[in-house]
C-alpha cells in the first residue's frame, strides 16, 4: 500500500481551504457584550476530565436567570446550577443539555430522576434518564457529602456532591455522558 | 471528490476511533464480510458501519467495502485478483468485481442462534458465486459456534445433495445481469467453525470450508489445496484496525487487515471550540427604547455589530432588515457543517444586538444568493429554553420554518462588500481510474487553482484551472468500448492531455421565482469533457419530503488538451428528477431523460444517510443503449459515499470527501456533470433536513 506514504502529505494539504475565508468588517466594533470574556478577577474552578487526563481552569462569565456559565480561556463553557452541571459547550462530547435535582433535593437524599442529552455521532440527540437515589458518602468530608447513585437501563452512575457550610457544593463528581465520562470540580482558592 | 481522499479519511476515522465501550465489533472474513476466517457468519456489524477489508493468500487478493444497510441488511462490493490464471506458458491475472448481499433472519436470544442468509457474488461473471444459510450462536463471552449450509462455490466440497435441483450453467455473457436461475441451486454442503475470543485484542479461530477451489486449484494450478481446515488468529489494534494471519488449505499463509468505520462513534466525540454566546434577556439589549424606529444609521450599525459576533462561525449576513418587532437576517454559513447550528448562532448573535422590542427573529439560509428557508423564532422561547432539559425538542416545536419568498424588504441593508466580489483559492487535488484490467489503480496528484467573481446574488463567475504534478494515469491503456460515441470512456485522454487543463469556466445564474420554485442557468466549460449550456428548474416545497425536477443541457464535447477548443459531437440531454426523503434515513432519486450518448432511460438512487452528512449509497441506470453496445458490465451501476471531513476532524468545515465508485466506467447512462445542481444546493436547508439535524440547535 505505497497510498499510505501519501497519507500525511494529502492530510497537510487538505486542510488547506480552497477559497478565501470571507470576513466582516470589523471596524470601530468591539462593544464587550458581543464577546464572552470573564472578568480578571472573577472567581476560578478547577474542572478536572478523568477520561482525558486533564486539568481546566474555568472562570465564571455570566449569570444567566439562576445558571451561571463558567468557561476555559480558550472558549469551552460549563453550566451550573447550584453547582449542578447542567450542560457544556466546546468540549468536544458535550452534554448538551440535562435535567439535574436542586441542591436541596440532594441534601435530603430524597430520591429523584435525571436525564442526560448529548449527541451521537451522527449528530443525532440522544437522551438518556435515569432514576437516582442519594445518600450520606461512606466517607464523609464535612458538613455533608452527598454520593448519588443514578440507574439507566444502560449503566448506573455514580455523582458526589460535598456541601459547604452555606449549603453550597463546593466540591464535586458529576458524570458528562457516555464519551465524555466523569469530571472533578473543585473550588480554587485565589 | 477523489478515492484517495476517502480513503485517507476512513483511515484516519478508523484510527483515530476510540470506542466509547469496549465491544468488539464482529469480525471480518477474507472476503470482508462479517465471517470466520474464509467462510461467513451468521454475525452482523453495528448498524451503519461501513467497512474495508484487504485480505490476500497464494495468488488471491480481494479488497472488499462493505457496508450495514440496516440492522439486518448488509452489502459488500469486492474487487479481486487471481494471478497465475492463464497457461503456464501465458500466464496472466483475472480481475474480478462481486457484490453480495446478506440479510439475517434471526437475532441471537438466550437459545436462538443469529441466522443469515446471504448471495455472494450474485451479479456479473459468477467466478465467486455461492449462496448460504448460516447460524452462529455464543457460548458465554468468549466461545462463538458457527455452522452453515453452501451452494454454489461453499458448495463444492463434500456436497450432502441437491435439494433444489441442478445448477444450471448461466451465460455469463458480459456481466452484470442477476443470475437467479443458479441461487440455490446444485450441491450443498456444510461449513462451519470457533471463534475463541482471547481477550479485547486477540481471537482465535478455526474452520472446516466447503470450498474445494475447483478452478483455482483443480484447474488453474494456482495453490494446491490439501485440507478444508483453515485456522488463525486475529489481533485488534487500540485504535480497532484488525490483523489476521492464517494458515489456508494446508498450503498458504494469508492475511486481512480490516477498517472499521461507525457513523454513530465519532473519532472525537463531537466538535470542539468556541462555545456559542449566551442569550441575554432583552433588557440588556444595548439599552435601546421600546417602540425603537430603526434608523439607516442604527441598521448599519445593527448589521455590523451582528456581523462581528458570526465572522466568529464563518457566517456572513447578505442582508438584514429589522421593524420595531421583527428582524430578518439573510445568512451565507461557509463553515458550519449543520445547518440549524449556523441558525442557531445567528438567533443568538440577533439576541445579544437587536433592540428590546424586536420580539422575533426571522432567519433565512442563502446559499448562491436565494434564500432556502425561514425559520422564525420567538426571541423570548430562546431566553427560555437556554438551559432547558428538553430545549432541543421544545425550540424545534416552537420554530415555524416557512418558504423563503423572493428578494429581501426594499429597506433591507445588504451585508458589505459581497457584491462584487472575487475570491480564489490553491489546493491539491487527486484524480484516479479505477478497475483498469491491467492497473486497477491509477491517480493523478496535482493543483487545482480555483476563483470566483460574485456579480450580484446568484450571478457569479466562477472557474478552475488543474495543473498536474505526478502520477500513473496512462493514456494507452484505452477502453475498447463499441459504444456509438465515447461520451465517457476517453477518459484517460483526457487526464493525459489536460495539464495544464481548464478544468470548469461558467457563468452561472440562480433564481427563486417563488417560494417552492427554483431555477439555475450555467454556461460556459462545464466539466473536464463537456461545454455548453446547462439549465434547471426545481420545485420543492420547505415542508415536504419530495421534491421535482426538470434539468435540460445542450453541450459540445471539449478538446482533449481541455482548453477552449471544441469537438464535433453535440448532445442535447436532461433528465426528471423526483427526488424522496423517505424519513427513515433513507432517500431515493429517479431520473428518467435522455443521457450524453443520446441513451434514453433511468437512474434509480438508494441512499443512507444520516444526518452528520454522512451518506452512502447505491444507483443503477438502465438505458437504451443495449449490453452488448455497453460492453461489459452491460449497464450502468455504482455506489457512492459522502464522508464529511467534520466528523473526522472534530471542527467544523463543509468540507466532504466524496466517491462515487463504478465496477466500469463506459458510455451508456452517461451524464453531464455540471457544479451546483440545485436539489444539492438547497436540501440541507428544506424541512426534514433541519429536523433531523436539529440536535445541534443549541451547540
Amino acid at each position: 500500500m505505497t497510498v499510505t506514504r501519501f497519507i500525511p502529505l494529502l492530510a497537510a494539504l487538505l486542510m488547506q481551504t480552497g477559497c478565501s475565508a470571507v470576513t466582516a468588517n470589523l471596524s470601530g466594533m468591539a462593544p464587550s457584550q458581543l464577546q464572552l470574556a470573564a472578568p480578571s478577577n472573577a472567581p476560578q474552578l478547577a474542572m478536572t476530565l478523568e477520561n482525558r487526563n486533564i486539568i481546566l481552569t474555568i472562570a465564571k462569565v455570566e449569570r444567566q436567570q439562576d445558571v451561571e456559565i463558567w468557561a476555559v480561556a480558550d472558549g469551552p463553557q460549563v453550566f451550573l446550577r447550584e453547582g449542578m452541571i447542567l450542560g457544556t459547550r466546546g468540549f468536544g462530547p458535550d452534554l448538551m443539555s440535562a435535567h439535574a435535582p436542586s441542591a436541596a433535593t440532594l441534601r435530603s437524599m430524597t430520591d429523584h430522576s435525571r436525564s442526560y442529552a448529548v449527541l451521537d455521532g451522527t449528530d443525532t440527540l440522544q437522551t438518556e434518564t435515569f432514576a437516582c437515589t442519594a445518600q450520606p458518602a461512606a466517607a464523609p468530608a464535612p458538613p455533608l457529602t452527598v454520593d448519588e447513585t443514578c440507574t439507566s437501563p444502560q449503566r448506573v452512575i455514580r455523582n458526589q456532591f460535598s456541601f459547604g457550610r452555606s449549603g453550597k457544593v463546593v466540591n464535586s463528581r458529576q458524570w458528562l455522558g457516555p464519551t465524555a465520562g466523569y469530571t472533578i470540580i473543585t473550588e480554587k482558592i485565589r | 471528490m477523489t478515492f484517495y481522499k476517502t480513503v485517507f479519511c476512513f483511515a484516519l476515522g478508523a484510527i483515530t476511533a476510540q470506542p466509547a465501550v469496549a465491544e468488539t465489533p464482529a469480525s471480518l472474513s477474507m472476503n470482508g464480510v462479517s465471517g470466520l476466517i474464509d467462510m461467513p457468519s451468521a454475525e452482523q456489524q453495528s448498524d451503519g458501519t461501513l467497512s474495508i477489508a484487504r485480505s490476500a493468500f497464494g495468488p488471491t487478493a480481494r479488497t472488499t467495502l462493505s457496508f450495514q444497510i440496516t440492522p439486518r441488511l448488509s452489502g459488500s462490493f469486492r474487487y479481486s485478483s487471481i494471478k497465475n490464471w492463464g497457461s503456464s506458458t501465458a500466464p496472466s491475472t483475472l480481475f474480478d468485481r462481486s457484490f453480495d448481499l446478506r440479510y439475517q433472519l434471526l437475532t441471537e436470544g438466550r437459545y436462538l442462534p443469529n441466522l443469515t442468509i446471504g448471495m455472494q457474488d450474485f451479479i456479473g461473471t459468477g467466478v465467486f458465486s455461492g449462496e448460504y444459510v448460516v447460524a452462529t450462536k455464543s457460548l458465554g463471552p468468549k466461545l462463538k459456534l458457527t455452522a452453515g449450509l453452501g451452494w454454489g462455490r461453499l458448495g463444492s466440497y463434500n456436497a450432502i445433495g441437491a435439494p433444489f435441483g441442478a445448477r444450471s450453467l448461466v451465460a455469463v455473457g458480459l456481466g452484470g445481469n442477476l443470475r437467479t436461475g443458479e441461487w440455490f441451486k446444485g450441491d450443498v454442503a456444510p461449513f462451519g467453525g470457533i471463534e475463541y475470543v482471547v481477550s479485547d485484542k486477540i481471537s482465535l479461530k478455526a474452520e472446516y470450508s466447503s470450498d474445494i477451489y475447483r478452478v483455482e486449484s483443480g484447474l488453474r494450478k494456482t495453490f494446491d489445496r490439501k485440507t478444508p481446515i483453515n485456522f488463525g488468529a486475529e489481533y485488534r489494534t487500540k485504535t480497532g484496525a484488525k490483523l489476521g494471519l492464517y494458515s489456508l488449505y494446508g498450503d498458504k499463509i494469508g492475511f486481512t487487515l480490516s477498517f472499521q468505520l461507525d457513523p454513530f462513534r465519532s473519532p472525537t466525540g463531537g466538535q470542539a471550540g468556541p462555545g456559542p454566546l449566551p442569550v441575554r434577556p432583552s433588557s440588556a439589549a444595548q439599552g435601546w427604547s421600546d417602540a425603537t424606529v430603526v434608523t439607516a444609521f442604527d441598521l448599519t450599525r445593527l448589521r455590523d455589530q451582528t456581523q462581528a459576533i458570526l465572522a466568529k462561525d464563518g457566517i456572513v449576513i447578505e442582508a438584514l432588515a429589522v421593524t420595531a418587532t421583527t428582524a430578518e437576517i439573510r445568512i451565507r454559513n461557509s463553515q458550519i457543517d449543520n445547518a440549524p447550528q449556523a441558525i442557531g448562532r445567528s438567533a443568538r448573535a440577533l439576541a445579544t444586538v437587536m433592540p428590546a422590542s424586536v420580539r422575533s427573529f426571522e432567519i433565512v439560509p442563502v446559499k448562491q444568493g436565494i434564500g432556502l428557508s425561514k425559520v422564525v423564532i420567538a426571541r423570548s422561547d430562546l431566553e427560555d429554553l437556554q438551559f432547558d432539559a428538553d430545549q432541543a425538542a421544545q425550540s424545534r416545536a416552537r420554530a415555524q420554518i416557512l418558504p423563503a419568498l423572493g428578494p429581501m424588504p426594499a429597506e433591507a441593508l445588504r451585508g458589505q462588500g459581497l457584491y462584487p466580489k472575487l475570491n480564489y483559492g490553491l489546493a491539491p487535488y487527486v484524480a484516479t481510474s479505477l478497475f483498469d484490467p491491467n492497473a486497477p489503480l491509477q491517480a493523478d496528484l496535482g493543483l487545482r487553482f480555483s476563483a470566483r467573481y460574485d456579480i450580484a446574488p446568484g450571478l457569479f463567475l466562477s472557474g478552475a484551472l488543474t495543473k498536474k504534478l505526478a502520477g500513473t494515469i496512462d493514456s494507452k491503456r484505452l477502453s475498447n468500448s463499441i459504444a456509438r460515441h465515447k461520451v465517457r470512456s476517453d477518459a484517460a485522454l483526457y487526464a493525459t492531455q489536460g495539464d495544464p487543463a481548464l478544468e470548469t469556466l461558467t457563468l452561472a445564474w440562480y433564481a427563486k421565482p417563488s417560494g417552492s420554485l427554483y431555477t439555475r442557468v450555467t454556461a460556459g466549460y462545464l466539466e473536464a469533457m463537456y461545454a455548453g449550456l446547462s439549465t434547471e428548474v426545481l420545485w420543492q416545497q420547505v415542508n415536504k419530503p419530495y421534491a421535482l425536477g426538470l434539468e435540460l443541457n445542450y453541450v459540445k464535447q471539449r478538446d482533449f488538451d481541455q482548453r477552449f477548443g471544441l469537438q464535433s459531437y453535440s448532445s442535447l440531454n436532461g433528465h426528471i428528477s423526483g427526488y424522496y426523503d423517505l424519513r427513515n434515513g433513507f432517500q431515493a432519486q429517479l431520473d428518467v431523460g435522455r443521457y450524453l450518448a443520446g441513451d434514453v432511460g433511468a437512474t434509480l438512487s438508494l441512499d443512507r444517510e444520516f444526518a452528520n452528512g454522512m451518506r452512502v449509497g447505491a444507483f443503477v441506470t438502465k438505458t437504451s443503449m443495449s449490453a452488448k453496445e455497453f460492453g461489459e458490465g452491460s449497464f450502468d451501476k455504482g455506489i457512492r459515499i459522502d464522508l464529511p471531513l467534520a466528523w473526522f476532524l472534530g471542527r467544523p468545515t463543509q468540507k466532504t470527501s466524496s466517491l462515487v465508485l463504478r465496477p466500469i466506467t463506459r458510455d451508456g447512462g452517461a451524464k453531464l456533470n455540471v457544479n451546483g445542481r440545485l436539489y444539492d444546493t438547497i436540501r440541507s436547508n428544506q424541512q426534514s433536513e433541519l429536523d433531523g439535524a436539529w440536535g445541534r440547535f443549541w451547540k
